[in-house]
């Protein structure tokens, strides 16, 4: 029943950020500037923007499963099925790095964690559009558009904001959880240190599950940037080109995608909670 | 006390140079090399590398640090009325930031700003705050949770404190172990909207902002790497220093507990 609640208030969401894009990209370019005191929109623009329709028929549409067309005329949901199997290869390499940053996180020796820590906080510091320019210019530099290097320094690139997210949690809870009573009884038994890691990694895993939706969230703003930079077709690419473009249909799909997939991911991040809530750790 | 010096030099040094004036006449030849009195060279328009990199720093501390400080301001408010406010009300405002916390806070900053077409101030300023507050909301609202249920709370508020008082005196200055790391992440973020925008083509490449440099430097990375290497030591440099001001040991807030207790 509670689950049941959960699964509606998240999809209740994903249809309120739906509703929010469409109002954002409809309504604010036509009278809301001139109430915000922002400059006049250009003409043109508004008039391709304001397209002949209403959130409700929108909705309707969706409920039969159309997502509209582009501003090319091709249904919305051939383009965003074709992109989506374009980037699923890199999304899962990318977070099977992430998982191996967990797995080296926790092995970590503690010294380490403490500086673990730090960098991968600069690291989320930096705009996470950093990493695809250095990645670029690796590229220039050895030539190496259209070969194998070109899809490595991808995966790299949309693995790294993600993964220093991950790390600092990671180091984080792996230092807490060291100094806890299971830890330090364990260590009373005479467990070596690599065993009471590998004990522990299970609560470790679980309370990083509990934040999935940031890593989601990390990991899509890293596809939005990294793609398009390093001149990838796909899921990133097909959205910064949906917002430059203005195309209402594709940029409102993308919008239902994301917020399904963010709020799923909450959901599962709730599930987790309420299993630590009751842990020991 | 070395530490608030270091802070108030940067500061400092970060306001002078947020409003010094930069000659935008050509003074030297466009990338000219780096020698002994043009440590990193002319940029493209035939500045002084050195001399912009610390103008837009300044300026890009001083106008994220501004949208960061708003930022966190809103995100107070809104988390001390999550936290104030109960049932049907609180659910209400729960799921409205959620519905804003579901999508990246780029794809929102690039939405809003497409839709608008609007380079002003305020209009960053705008989206920034659209985009940012529920998901500094809620990291706020956790811990003024954990907070209230402390020991030394119920002992305020046994002691008949009113909750506005509990709130001023206790609550938020010992939230300020979570409000300043979220700080230096909003700072971030702030710094990083000019040169998404950038992305997106709409950039002056003349502007003296960090996010456009980054984005200048992607552009000549083959023929010039030093303007993108020099751009990230300058955030490494801003980062460093925020990085002093928000350590948890520089704040104690042992201090309010103490005087509750």
């Amino acid at each position: 029943m509670r689950l049941a609640r959960e699964a509606g208030l998240a999809l209740a969401s994903a249809f309120g950020s739906y509703a929010l894009a469409f109002w954002l990209m409809q309504i604010l370019p036509d009278s809301a500037i001139a109430t915000l005191g922002f400059g006049a929109a250009d003409a043109e623009v508004r008039a391709g923007l304001i397209q002949d329709r209403s959130l409700w028929a929108g909705v309707g549409g969706l409920l039969q499963g159309d997502l509209g067309t582009t501003l090319d005329g091709t249904p919305v949901t051939a383009e965003l099925g074709g992109a989506l199997l374009a980037s699923l290869p890199r999304l899962a390499a990318a977070i099977a790095l992430v998982l191996a940053t967990i797995g080296t996180v926790c092995a970590a020796p503690r010294p380490a964690l403490a500086f673990i820590a730090r960098a991968s906080g600069f690291l989320l510091f930096v705009p996470p559009f950093v990493f695809p320019f250095f990645g670029l210019a690796l590229l220039l530099q050895f030539s190496a558009i259209d070969t194998p290097l070109q899809a490595v320094l991808t995966i790299a690139c949309l693995a790294l904001p993600p993964a220093a997210l991950v790390a600092a949690q990671a180091a984080g809870i792996m230092a807490r959880y060291l100094e806890s009573a299971f830890a330090i009884s364990v260590r009373a038994r005479g467990a070596s240190l690599a065993r009471q890691r590998w004990l522990l990694l299970p609560a470790v895993g679980l309370e990083l599950l509990s934040t999935l939706e940031k890593l989601l969230i990390g990991l899509l703003t890293s596809l939005l940037f990294v793609e398009p930079i390093l001149g990838q077709s796909g899921f990133g690419a097909l959205l910064l080109r949906a917002i430059r473009r203005s195309d209402l249909d594709l940029c409102l799909a993308i919008v239902l995608f994301l917020a399904l997939l963010v709020n799923t991911g909450r959901l599962v991040g709730n599930a987790a909670r309420e299993r630590l809530g009751g842990s020991t750790w | 006390m070395v530490r608030a010096a270091t802070l108030a030099a940067a500061l400092m040094i970060g306001l002078t140079l947020a409003v010094a004036p930069l000659n935008p006449a050509t003074l030297h030849q466009p990338w000219e090399a780096p020698r002994l009195n043009l440590l990193l060279g002319a940029d493209e328009f035939g500045r002084n590398a050195l001399l912009v990199l610390m103008v837009a720093s300044g300026r890009s501390l001083a106008s994220g640090g501004l949208l960061a400080s708003l930022a966190i301001l809103v995100a107070l408010v809104f988390a001390a009325a999550m936290v104030r406010v109960r049932g049907t009300a609180a659910t209400l405002i729960t799921q409205a930031l959620v519905v804003v916390e579901s999508i990246p806070v780029f794809v929102w900053i690039l939405i809003i700003f497409v839709a608008t077409r609007e380079r002003l101030t305020s209009g960053i300023t705008i989206l920034f705050l659209i985009a940012v507050t529920p998901f500094a909301a809620n990291i706020l609202r956790g811990e003024f949770l954990r907070l209230l249920d402390q020991p030394f709370i119920h002992v305020a508020r046994m002691a008949g404190m009113s909750w506005s008082r509990i709130m001023l005196r206790h609550v938020l200055p010992n939230a300020s172990s979570v409000a300043l790391p979220l700080f230096a992440q909003l700072l971030g973020l702030g710094l990083a909207i000019p040169g998404a925008i950038g992305i997106l083509g709409f950039t002056n490449r003349t502007d003296l902002d960090l996010g456009v440099m980054l984005f200048r430097g992607k552009e000549n990375v083959v023929d010039h790497p030093l303007l993108l290497i020099s751009t990230i030591g300058g955030i490494l440099l801003i980062y460093a220093c925020i990085l002093q001001v928000t350590r948890r040991e520089n704040w104690s807030p042992e201090v309010t507990q103490t005087r509750a207790g």
